[in-house]
Order: C-alpha cells, then structure tokens, then sequence
C-alpha cells in the first residue's frame, strides 16, 4: 500500500508540475499581440452623444443587418436593446447617479491582446490588418467559446438560424478605401462617418489617443481623467472618454486590470505544454510502466496458472 | 482478498426488454429535438442565449458524461500503472461506459456546435489555432473516444473466437493476439489523453477571470478538474458495478469496491485541501462574499463542499464504506459531487459580463440530454449482454430467459 | 388719425360686423387662444376698448416689425384697425418730426396706464448710451419716459429681449436687453430674430381681451411659445430620429431635407414655437423648413454666441428616443421546465437514497445470516 501511495503522489506531482503557476508578472512580456501605433480604432465621448442613433441605423445599413423588432407598448420598433446577431452596435443609456445620465455605445472593442482570438479553435477570430478583430466564417464550429471568453460579451450568435454565424463589430473593414491612406486603408467604420458630433471618432491609436489627450487638457474640468482602454485588459483599439465622476463600470466596461485575458491563461497552457514535452515524457513513462507491468503479471500468471487462454 | 476471477463473460438474455423500450422511447424524444435544432437553430430549442452560450449540454453531456466515463481512466490508472491488478476485474466495464459516455459527450457537442459541419477543422492540424484550450479538448477528446472503442475491441474478438459464425471465429482468432500486443501502448494512450484534456475541461475557464466567480476562478482549475475526474471515476465505477450486480446474475467483491471508495476518499481530501487552500491562500474566498449575491453562490459552493465532506466521512469509516447501502451513497454523492463542481463552474458560478441575462434550461434541453444518458445506458447494456465485458458473471445451466428479462 | 389714414392706402376700411367676428376668431386661433375669445375681443373692439400700442425702435433692423406686416391672418390692417390702436410707430407712421412727437405724448398722456409698450430693438449703456437717439433723447431716457404709464411692455425680437445681434461680442455699444434696464415693471420677452409675428398677437390680444400677461418662463418669455424646444416639434425630427443626417449644405441627404443637426442646426437647445408657428401662413416658411439650420436666436446663450455650424447639446432627448439600459434583459425561465428539471433531480435522488438504503439492509440481512 505504501508503494502505492508514493506512486500516486508522484502522479500528483507529475501533474502539479505540468500544470504550475507563472509568476503573473513575466507573463505579459512573452505576449503576441502588442499595441502598435498604427493599429486603428476609435474613440468614443460619452460627454459629445447626444444619443440620436444614427451609428445604430448606419451600421445596420453598412453590415446589412436586419431590424431589431422590439415591442414597446404594443408598437413595434427596430430598437436593438442590445448587441444579438442582428446587432453590431448600440447606443444605451446609462443611470450615472445624481439624477443623471450618460449615453453609451457598445460595439466590439478590438482588444489588442483579444481572448476571443486566444480561444478560437482556428482562427475564424483572428487579428486582422490594423490590429482589427476579424472574423472568418470558413474555420467556425460555432462552438462560441469566443462568447464565454470575451470579458465584454461582445460576439453574438445567430439563435434562430439554421446555418448561424458569429456576429460582432469589424470596425467595417469591408467598407475601408484601399486608395487612402492612414487608418481609412485599413477599415472604415459607418458609425463614425455619420456621428453628427464625433462623438465617436476613427483613427489610428496613435491618432486617437492625440485626441483624448489634447480633450483632456482643453476642459480637464469635463473629463473623467482615466481613458478607458489605454491599458485596460491589456489594452483596446476602441477606447472611451466620459464625463467627471461618472464611473465605467456604470457603462458597462469592467474593471479588468492591465494584463490581457490570455496572458496568464495561456501561459499556464503553454508552460503545461511546452514543445509538448510534458505529455510526450508522460506517455513514455506510462507505456513503460504498463509494458512492465504486463510483463510482470504474465510472468507470474505462467508460474501460477500457466499460460492464460 | 479474495480470488479475482479474470474472466468476463456477457450476461446474455434478450436486449428488447420494456426498459429498453423505455430507453428507446427517451431517445426518440431526444432524436426529435436535434432534428428540430437542426433546421430551426439552437435557440429553437434551447434557452440559450447570448448571456449565457453554453447551457446544461456543456456541464451536463459533455462535462459530466466524461467525468462518469472518467470510470476508465481513473480504474486504469490504478490497474496498470499503480499496478493494482486486484481492479482488473472492473476494467472493462469500466472501458465499455467509458466509450459510451465519451462517445455521447462527443456527439452531444457536435449537436451543439452552431456550425457542426465546420468539425472537419479538429483533423486538420494546418489550421489549428494552438492557443486554444478548446482546440486541446476537440482533438484529444476524439482520439480518446477513439482510443476506447480500440480498448473494447478485445472483448469483441473474444467473443468472436468463440462465435458460431467460421468467419468471426477465424478473425477473432487472427487479431486477438496482435491486439493483446498492443494494448500496452494503447492504455498509456488511453491514460495519458483524458489527462490532458479532462484538466483542460476546467482549463477552459482560466480565460475569464472577470466572469467566473471568484469561488470557482483559479489558475489551478486544470488540476483541480483533473483530480475531481479520478473522484467521478472511481466513484462511477462503484455504481455501475453495484447496479449491474443487483439487476443481472452476477457477483461483485464488495470489499475491493470499498477500497475502491477509500482511493475516491483521498482523491477528495487532495481536491479539497487543494481547493479550500487555493482559495484562502488567495483571498479570493473574502473576495467573493464581498461581491454581489453573495448568498446565491455561497450556498452552491457550501453545498459543494458539504457534499465533499459527506463523502469523504462516509469513506473514512471502514464500517461505513463497507456496507453496500453506504458505499452506494457515498459513491452517488462522489458523482454528484463531481457534477456539482462541473456545473457550478460551467453555470452556477458564470457571470455573463452583462448582468440581465438569465438562464435555467429549456424542456427540451432538459429531455435531450436524458436521451442522450439512455442512449448509453442502452448500448451499454446491449453490449454487456451480448460480449464479454463484466466479470463474476454467474452462468446458470439454462438461463431462463424470463427470470433475466424480469430482472433488466 | 394719421395711422388711419396711411391703412385707408391698403384698402381694408370698412369692415361688417360679421367679417369682423370672423377676423376676431381667426386672430384668436391663429395665436392658440379659445375661439370664445374671438368674440370676446369683437366685443371688446365695438365697445371702443381697443388697446392703445406704442411702439418704440432702438438698436435694430426693423425686421420684427417687417415679419409682423407680412402676417395676413389677421393681417396687419386689421390688426391695426380693428383690434388695436397702434398709436406710435416710428416705421409705420406716415407723420413725422413734430407731428410724431405730439402722437406719442398724446398717446401717453391720454391713456397713460393703460396703453401697451412694444420695444423693437437693443438699449445702448455705454458713454450713457450715445449710440441711439431719437428726438435728442438716448433710448435710454425715452424707455424710462414712456415705460412709466405703461400698463404693460413688450420686448419683441432678440434685441429687446437680451441684446440680441447688437449685443455679439465685442458688444462696443454695451446692448442689453429692455428686462436689464427696467427693473420695476414685468416685461414680456418674445425673442426670436425676427419674432415669430403671432407670438405679440397672442400677448397683445390675450391682454387686450383680459387684461392679463401670459404665463411667462424664467427668462420672461411666454410659456405658450416658448416652453418647448424647436427639435421637439421639428418637421425633420424622424430624420434624427434615425440618424439621417445632411453632411453639408448641398449634399443628397440636405436635398432629401435630413436633419440639419450635423451642419450646426440649433433647434435642439432652442426654446420657439417656429417649427409649429410658421412665418406668414406660409407653410415651410422658418428656417429649418428651407434648409437653413436654426441660428437658435431665441436663445441668448445660443444665437450670435455658439459658431453657426457647430453642434449642440441636445436639451431633452425625448420619445420615442427610448434608449435600452446597459443591462438589458435576455432569456426565460420556463416554469414547465423547471419543474422537470425538479422532477429529474428529485427522481435521481430519491433513487439513490431507496438503493442505498436497500442495499444496507441488504447488507445487513447478510450479515445476519453470515453471523
């Protein structure tokens, strides 16, 4: 029973090693994805909306999504309440306290370092030119693990559909202007073009955050000082301004810390298997003893019993 | 420790009886709705929604399923690596529910999957995107459901060699000894796959730290996953064995299933210690009764642990864990265990990253996933009646058909 | 009278007792008040109670009163004929120099206390006003004198209300409105550049008829007209509401007459009634109607202060602007579910504890036998 015992812990340990923690602070430098200045995004001010919706008609045009029915006091409405698979983006509004409120649009945020990309089976999710989060039909199972794993919930999936599809914000890459340059090459967002007040902007990063920055020290009396997505879940591409002492977790963006969502999970995965040297050792290890083992209980048996039938 | 009788031999006796039909029935319902989410989409059927995108077929089917199925492994590990050839008797049972559960995890996800005729992308290494888990779960899952039904091929062969039919004798005849080569390489495989991908069942929610609870989220949740599957194996295994002594003609040694329990119980004190202490080690215990609803999760995650506690007394007294009736408690509380902490993680403690969104699973979820068990228990007890697959088979001189009948 | 005579020139003297009724009636509409007080004010009129107006002009462009003698329901012959008696009006008076002065102080004098005073234009205060005389009096001096007897005033147009045009900065004249001057008595400011012409009928006629001021905002405007913002009632508002913009001025979305908002349209922040009240009868006929983005002249905060084609806070978003909240609801609870589900897990529960308990008295009969 002892030798068993000792054995058993030897497994556990096996497995402990395979499975052991990095130290949480290594784990970003060995990350994939890093912001590059030239990245493109946008930039959205709750404190210049003014709610009117023209980013949620328009981006239903560009990405020929169907009408959100929604049934308010027995009329019917094409009023998204939220993203779904026939909604990209949405304008909501949000009780920010003291009688007041805040718009806000929520659309994919093209994280630099996406979990959504980290977890998807083959690259139907992937970073795209520009640092966009693009989606590719062909490799999706529609397993929608991208939905367990993206910490905003952003990707939609098509419930009602036969032959469904992943649905999220790709920053209208479809509509980008080969012939410009600069950020409009890459891709070309409709909300953006038709904001009335640029409340939501398109840019490169490097552009946007110029923006913030200057916004910032034009009325700093205005602005929460943090711009959400600078570094937030190791950085977004889409990043937002709002006003004075209006927290973003009221809008719906979680506090999430500076490091990405893959980065200590896939470390402890990559640690794990590592030129799958763990599992290739374990299995060498396993056959051996099996193959001994085996061994060793014919030879008894043919003592014993004689050769079994 | 008494004599183990090596030799399996199928319990024979008609398949059709009116339980079986009742399983068909089960399946039949379960049959219906995958044809209806087939033409009319997942959320046809299914409560799903954009909150919540994995519902009970994911903790339930998939998850639970193979923790059942982990029966398999967890025996084989004790069997032929531990070298505890005592357990040999209930290694091919063990290896049949395994096939079955993981084959029915396996066809559970396809049913699932939004886009299932996309799967083609789990053989087809050059567009693997190895960063993920999932990837890791797809893969070494269908090897492993492959790896099973090679593991059960000798009983078949067996059965062969000594078959009416002259040419099932001759290939029987030809293969068995081969087979019996290999399958040294093959059980390491068979051992080595669900290690891998049962942590990796858990290692899928490393990734949301912010949307699993802090109850449940930890960097350790592969190990813990791993460790819980070896408590449902055992634990499966108990039952299985003690149900199919009590429905059909066979004996089972009572002694060497409640060391069996005893195995299960320390598995569990590991699993706790490693649980309870990650948790208090890493504040996320205070954490998560300073959050929201702190009430809800506690009481799952107390009822978690009460359950593990139970288990675990009930095992530690050797009086206890070697009276049938307790060790038949004690092992359904091990399952149930197990399927606890795969629910809790997997729904219980998810919180969608937009609150609003709720969740509790359809009728029709609910009536799949029961066809899904039936179709295992009815293909499992169709082969255990007409291979040889569990030993201590008691073989009467002239079975009569009605007495078994009666009894399945 | 002089006036009379210069309207006896436009060929409306001379009116039945019964066109006059309809005139009544029709002023009274046009202006929101009930039609009983058409006939009320009819009655008035015949009683020989006309309201005396007097009309002053500062630091202007006369273009208030320009918009009031375009408006033909009632037109302003009637108006001045039948349903006051405009006594003094620099613009619209035939007489002259003296002639003008001895109106005004007959006027004044004659029916002190109970004559209307209608300001037209901006108070210069700087260098003691030096920047607008009339008859060697500051505009100053000549509100003070004839405010005095007045039984009520009215500012009309932006300037008279809060400075208006003349008041842009730099502001070199130190235009304020006639409220900041007159201190002692309640003044009705009806801004708008020009004025929306029924906005004075309505207060001019409501006080003929009964002697009362409307209901007034604390900017001292008229409820009635400017309680709501111009985006509220803005024939463009669907285009808003869907987010069709024109982008500039000429572009499709401008020709298929979208929403003005993006090319610097300040109806949202504007308090007027010009989207229900259109100029002269004319239906169309504001600005946001020919494709002009509103100025929001009404608003002192807004008009010649705000640039012309920049964009505004919209004041209160209203329905059917519904907006989800951030959390938004999604899923279902099916009872019927939920109690298979009960049912199952009951079942497999209760079916372990019968096994188990079974099978320990199953033991336990063993035992005995055993033993």
């Amino acid at each position: 029973m002892s030798f068993g015992r000792r054995t058993l812990l030897t497994g556990l340990a096996v497995a402990g090693a395979a499975t052991a923690l990095p130290a949480p602070a290594e784990a970003s430098s060995t990350r994939k994805y890093h912001r590059k200045p030239d990245d493109v995004g946008m930039l959205y001010d709750t404190t210049l909306c003014v709610g009117c919706r023209a980013c949620v008609t328009k981006c239903k045009e560009a990405n020929n999504l169907p009408y959100d029915k929604t049934e308010l006091d027995g009329a019917v409405y094409d009023a998204p309440e939220r993203l779904s698979g026939t909604t990209k983006n949405v304008i909501q509004v949000a009780d920010v306290g003291e009688g007041k409120w805040s718009f806000m649009k929520a659309q994919c945020m093209h994280c630099v370092d996406p979990a959504c990309v980290s977890v998807c089976m083959a690259h139907a999710l992937h970073k795209s030119a520009g640092g966009v989060v693009a989606y590719k039909p062909a490799t999706c199972v529609g397993c929608r693990y991208c939905q367990i794993g993206c910490p905003f919930d952003v990707p939609k999936f098509e419930w009602t559909k036969a032959l469904p599809l992943i649905v999220k914000c790709e920053l209208c890459r479809q509509r980008a202007k080969p012939e410009a340059t600069g950020a409009l090459a890459v891709a070309n967002p409709a909300c953006c073009e038709v904001c009335p007040r640029e409340a939501v902007i398109y840019g490169t990063v490097a552009e946007l955050q110029e923006v913030a920055k200057r916004r910032m020290e034009e009325s700093p009396e205005k602005y929460n000082s943090k711009v959400y997505g600078l570094d937030d879940g190791g950085g977004t591409q889409v990043m937002y301004m709002t006003a004075k002492g209006v927290e973003f977790g009221k809008l719906g963006l979680p506090e999430l810390g500076h490091e990405s969502m893959p980065a200590t999970a896939e470390q402890v995965q990559h640690t794990t298997y590592k030129w799958f040297a763990a599992p290739t050792l374990l299995y060498g290890f396993l056959a051996f003893t099996i193959y001994r083992n085996q061994k060793k209980e014919q030879a008894a048996a043919a003592h014993g019993h004689g050769e079994e039938k | 420790m008494s004599a183990h009788e090596h030799v399996e031999r199928p319990i024979g006796g008609p398949i059709l009886t009116p339980g079986f039909y009742l399983l068909l029935g089960l399946i039949a319902v379960a049959l219906v709705t995958v044809a209806v989410r087939l033409f009319l989409g997942l959320g046809a059927v299914t409560a799903l929604n954009d909150g919540y995108p994995w519902g009970i077929w994911k903790p339930l089917n998939v998850v639970t399923f193979t923790g059942v199925a982990a029966g398999a492994y967890a025996v084989g590990l004790l069997t032929y690596v531990f070298n505890k050839g005592e357990y040999h008797p209930f290694v091919r049972s063990g290896v049949m529910a395994g096939a079955m559960g993981y084959t029915l995890a396996g066809t559970s996800v396809v049913v699932d999957l939004g886009r299932w005729w996309n799967l083609w992308v789990v053989m087809w290494p050059p567009v693997y995107q190895i960063n993920s888990v999932l990837l890791e779960v797809a893969v070494c899952v269908t090897l492993y459901m492959a790896v099973l039904w090679v593991e059960t091929v000798p009983a078949v062969l067996e059965q062969f060699t000594i078959s009416e039919y002259p040419i099932l004798r001759r290939i029987g005849m030809k293969y068995l000894p081969a087979m019996r080569k290999a399958l040294p390489f093959i059980i390491a495989l068979a051992i080595l796959l669900p290690t891998m991908h049962q942590s990796s069942l858990g290692g899928l929610y490393m990734i949301t730290p912010t949307k699993l609870h802090p109850f449940w989220h930890t960097y350790w949740i592969p190990l813990l996953f791993l460790m819980s599957c070896w408590t449902m194996g055992f634990g499966s295994v108990v039952l299985i064995e003690m149900i199919t002594t009590w429905i059909w003609p066979r004996r089972t040694d009572v002694k060497l299933l409640s060391r069996l329990g005893k195995v299960a119980m320390w598995c569990l004190v590991a699993w706790t210690a490693l649980r309870l202490g990650d948790l208090v080690v890493s504040g996320r215990l205070a954490k998560g009764f300073a959050m929201d609803r702190a009430g809800f999760y506690g009481f799952w995650f107390f009822l978690e642990i009460a359950v593990t506690l139970a288990a675990i007394l009930i095992f530690s007294q050797k009086k206890l864990r070697e009276n049938q009736g307790w060790l038949f408690g004690a092992s359904c509380l091990v399952v149930f265990q197990g399927a606890l902490y795969r629910f809790d993680t997997y729904l219980t403690g998810y919180m969608p990253a937009r609150p609003g969104a709720v969740y509790f699973p359809s009728i029709w979820e609910i009536t799949n996933s029961i066809g899904w068990a039936a179709i295992g228990i009815a293909v499992y007890v169709a082969m255990v009646k007409r291979f040889p697959l569990l030993s201590g088979v008691v073989v009467k001189k002239q079975p009569s058909a009605k007495r078994i009948a009666a009894a399945s | 009278m002089s006036n009379e005579s210069s309207l006896s020139e436009s060929g409306a003297a001379g009116v039945s007792r019964r066109d006059f009724l309809k005139v009544c009636t029709i002023a009274a509409g046009a202006v929101g008040l009930p039609a009983w007080a058409g006939e009320q004010m009819a009655a008035n009129a015949a009683a020989g109670a006309k309201p005396s107006v007097i009309w002053l002009h500062f630091q202007e462009c006369t273009g208030c009163s320009e918009s009031l003698l375009r408006t033909s329901a009632p037109d302003v012959a009637e108006l001045i004929l039948d349903l006051i008696s405009l006594d003094y009006h620099e613009t619209l008076m035939v007489a002259a120099g003296y002639q003008a002065e001895e109106a005004l102080h007959k006027a004044m004098t004659e029916k002190a206390g109970k004559y209307v005073l209608v300001v037209e234009g901006a108070i210069p205060t700087k260098l003691d006003g030096i920047y607008c005389r009339v008859a060697g009096k500051t505009a100053q001096e000549s509100l003070a004198e004839v405010a005095k007897n007045a039984a009520a005033v009215v500012s009309i147009g932006s300037c008279a209300s809060w400075g208006g045009m003349p008041s842009a900065e730099p502001n070199p004249t130190g235009a304020v409105g006639v409220d900041k001057i007159l201190k002692t008595k309640p003044v009705v400011n009806l801004p708008g550049c020009p004025a929306n012409p029924y906005n004075l009928l309505g207060t001019v006629l409501q006080f003929a008829t009964f002697g009362t001021l409307p209901a007034l905002d604390d900017l001292g405007r008229p409820k009635f007209a400017y309680a709501r913002t111009i985006h509220e009632d803005c024939q463009r508002r669907p285009h808003f509401d869907a987010g069709r913009f024109a982008q500039k001025f000429g572009d499709e979305g401008h020709r298929n007459g979208y929403c003005l908002y993006k090319v610097g349209c300040k109806g949202p922040a504007t308090h007027a009634n010009c989207s229900i009240n259109h100029f002269n009868e004319m239906v169309g006929a504001w600005p946001v109607g020919v494709g002009a983005p509103c100025f929001g002249c009404t608003e002192q905060a807004v008009g010649f202060r705000v640039p012309a084609y920049s964009t505004v806070d919209v004041e209160r978003p209203t329905a059917p602007g519904t907006y989800p909240g951030i959390h938004a609801a999604q899923g279902v609870v099916s009872p019927l579910a939920t109690g298979v589900a009960g049912l199952v897990g009951g079942a497999l529960i209760g079916a372990g504890y019968v096994a188990s308990k079974k099978l320990a008295s199953k033991a336990d009969e063993v035992d005995k036998s055993e033993g």
